[in-house]
């Protein structure tokens, strides 16, 4: 009798983890849904903020997910004409200056976009959560006055952005409000707030987002989307050398 | 009759009496009555109309928040139109949710907004330096090179203008050297056409082939700044096309008139090149054909990409217009970037033409430096936005003596920077980088100013 109690009590114990791991599997593929798309169209702001000094560097692009393919040009003064073209691992840079186009390393994808909180990989890299991490659902939380699912990311491949991230999803919208990143050895390194959230095209998209980066002090890189449209039609030609140099 | 008028007279007193009985017992009831009848119906009459004023208010009220909406709703269409001519003045793109679904009406992808751009920089270069001890003698060497950079840039759907124009101000040691104090000079003016497939340039351009970077074998200009790495170049008069293939692919050819010195005569020997490129895996490779002048013309290979480090290199063989090998050229550099904030590069340099021995060192316009051997190591550490160091040094593997040029760069505003560098050679006296031809130190203090 106490056996079949104890059996009882561990199937019981299994169907409400496999009911748990469902739960979050069903969040990060209805989050992924939400940030995934085929073309986007951008214009966006980003203010590199240290202290009371503050950079600013204006650009606009596209991006598209088949290929994993990004185009960035800057119109603010200071970096007018500068381009990037990223096409799966690979970075490569227009200098007007030099006319020229030099090709990055792959490693340094890692490095501060213009110097920003932000990394290359962070900014032009779409990464699937569900084919990169394990996860794992945590509870709940308030987040900006909104209920949050918790839920735990843990890498499952060798070339995943984060070895572990916390994100808190809004339970209404599927959307992720705040993302804590890890690096090895359970290091927080940054913290990626979402603000104002507006909704286009069908999704909910935050027009502001705050990059904090816990290793440095007082510092803030802050993305505002000043347009964005997703899904368009975006020739192939965009994503090409010569396109950098025109 | 007596008795008539008696019981007559008694009728209306009991009458009269009864009256004044029933009215004397009515009245307090009627009036009450009456009294609260008449309260009722003003309290009644009262409610009435404060039902009716509370109902004309809550109209009034409710037709004021129409009209604020209406207004609200009508200030947001205004800024939002304001912001939408404000992006599209600014960059040349609207707000993309006026495009709307219809992909047929507007496409959406924009090319290079059309128009014309002005940008620049003031650069001011003050150089501080130990004399050197063939200088006359003196405490310090002190030169200013105030720099104004005005470029221009015309662009439309498939054209684009593009120029560099740039005033020199020259003070002290430089200005005697140079015999001018100040000087102008157009370093690129171009135009481009781009097709798909297709991009001619003519004007005065740079001429590109192989990797950008130090000890580029198949760099036409050999001269190096060790203040200025990255020293902007002078364009050379050039016709070039390039045809693309492939999305990273491209066959290069340039043609571009000979550099005469002034007062010379006219020289047909023109500079011409080819150069495939392509793309395979994660690597960037490429040939070079090049003729730079008479009995002179270089033929080689480059590539550039990632193993688990960034890794590139570059080799080229020099030879005269019979084909006979003069001299070889190489180079070979890695990369690794350890953390976001830091990365290394290390870079090995050889020249055949390169003296094997102090000796012989003899300057020449082909050659980068000197000696044989070098390498170049850098190691850059960015703290923050706003702060960056940087670590380079050239060292000459036949003499042994290296140059340091440790550098800090400074973001102090949008647009306004500052640099420090120190040069300090290590050489002992006869050596390439040596304190007695160079000086023990030499400082340059930047500032920096983007428009």
């Amino acid at each position: 009798m106490k056996h079949l109690k104890t059996v009882a009590v561990a199937l019981a114990l299994l169907f409400a983890s496999s009911l748990w791991a469902q739960s979050a599997r069903q969040i990060i593929k209805r989050v992924d849904q939400n940030e995934q798309f085929k073309t986007e169209k951008f214009l966006i702001e980003m203010q590199i903020k240290k202290g009371e000094r503050v950079l600013i560097k204006k650009m606009r692009g596209y991006s598209q997910s088949q290929g994993d393919k990004s185009y960035i040009e800057f119109i603010n003064p200071e970096d007018r004409g500068v381009k990037y073209l990223k096409i799966e691992d690979e970075l490569w840079i227009y200098f007007p200056d030099a006319d020229d186009i030099m090709k990055i390393s792959g490693h340094m994808l890692r490095q501060g976009m213009m110097g920003s909180d932000i990394s290359y990989e962070d900014m032009m890299r779409e990464e699937s959560l569900e084919e990169t991490y394990d996860y794992e659902l945590k509870g709940s939380e308030k987040v900006e006055g909104r209920e949050c699912f918790v839920v735990e990311l843990k890498a499952k491949v060798k070339d995943a952005k984060y070895a572990r991230q916390v994100v808190y999803v809004d339970k209404s919208r599927y959307i992720m409000m705040k993302i804590e990143l890890y690096a090895k050895g359970d290091r927080l390194i940054k913290t990626i707030e979402n603000f104002d959230f507006v909704k286009i095209s069908g999704r909910y998209l935050p027009s502001r987002t705050v990059v904090v980066d816990k290793r440095r002090k007082d510092t803030s890189t802050t993305i505002k989307i000043k347009a964005v449209k997703f899904d368009i039609k975006v020739p192939a030609k965009v994503f090409t050398h010569r396109n950098l140099k025109k | 009759m007596i008795r008539l008028k008696l019981i007559i007279t008694l009728l209306i007193t009991v009458a009269l009496g009864a009256m004044a009985g029933s009215l004397y017992s009515l009245a307090p009831e009627t009036v009450a009555q009456s009294e609260n009848g008449l309260q009722e119906q003003i309290e009644r009459r009262l409610e009435e109309k404060e039902r009716r004023r509370r109902q004309k208010e809550e109209e009034r009220r409710k037709a004021e928040e129409v009209q604020k909406t209406k207004e609200a709703e009508k200030a947001r269409q205004a800024e939002e139109e304001k912001r939408q001519e404000d992006n599209k003045a600014e960059n040349g793109f609207g707000d993309f949710e006026d495009f709307g679904d219809d992909d047929e009406a507007l496409s959406d992808y924009q090319e290079t907004p059309r128009g014309l751009f002005f940008s620049g920089l003031f650069r001011n270069d003050a150089y501080f330096a130990d004399p050197p001890d063939l200088h006359p003698k003196t405490d310090l060497l002190f030169h200013d090179i105030l720099e104004m950079r005005l470029i221009s840039e015309a662009t439309s759907d498939k054209w684009r203008f593009y120029s560099d124009a740039r005033f020199f101000h020259y003070s002290g040691e430089i200005a005697q050297l140079l015999q001018v104090d100040y000087e102008v000079k157009l370093l690129r003016a171009f135009i481009r056409y781009s097709s798909d497939v297709h991009e001619f340039s003519v004007g005065k351009t740079y001429i590109n082939f192989g990797n950008a970077g130090l000890f580029n074998p198949f760099e036409l200009d050999k001269s190096v700044q060790m203040t200025d790495l990255q020293y902007a170049r002078n364009g050379h008069l050039a016709a070039e096309y390039l045809l693309h293939w492939q999305d990273t692919s491209s066959l290069k050819i340039f043609g571009a008139a000979p550099e005469t010195a002034v007062g010379a005569p006219f020289s047909y020997d023109f500079l011409w090149g080819v150069s495939p490129g392509v793309h395979i895996g994660s690597f960037n490779l490429g040939g070079v054909l090049l003729h730079k002048k008479s009995d002179f013309n270089t033929a080689g290979l480059y590539f550039k990409g990632d193993l688990f480090i960034g890794v590139e290199g570059a080799a080229a063989a020099h030879l005269d217009d019979e084909g006979k090998l003069l001299y070889t050229e190489a180079n070979f550099g890695i990369d690794y970037s350890f953390t976001e904030e830091s990365f290394v590069s290390l870079m090995f340099y050889y020249n055949e033409i390169g003296a094997d021995d102090p000796a012989n060192y003899l300057p020449s316009p082909d050659q980068f430096l000197l000696a044989r051997y070098y390498l170049f190591a850098a190691i850059n550490y960015s703290v923050d936005e706003f702060l960056g160091f940087q670590w380079g040094t050239f060292y000459n593997i036949i003499d042994n003596s290296f140059v340091l040029l440790p550098s800090m760069n400074v973001v102090i505003a949008n647009g306004l920077s500052a640099t420090f560098q120190i040069i300090i050679p290590t050489g002992e006296q006869n050596t390439e980088f040596s304190k007695n031809t160079l000086g023990e130190w030499t400082a340059l203090l930047r500032m920096e100013s983007k428009f």
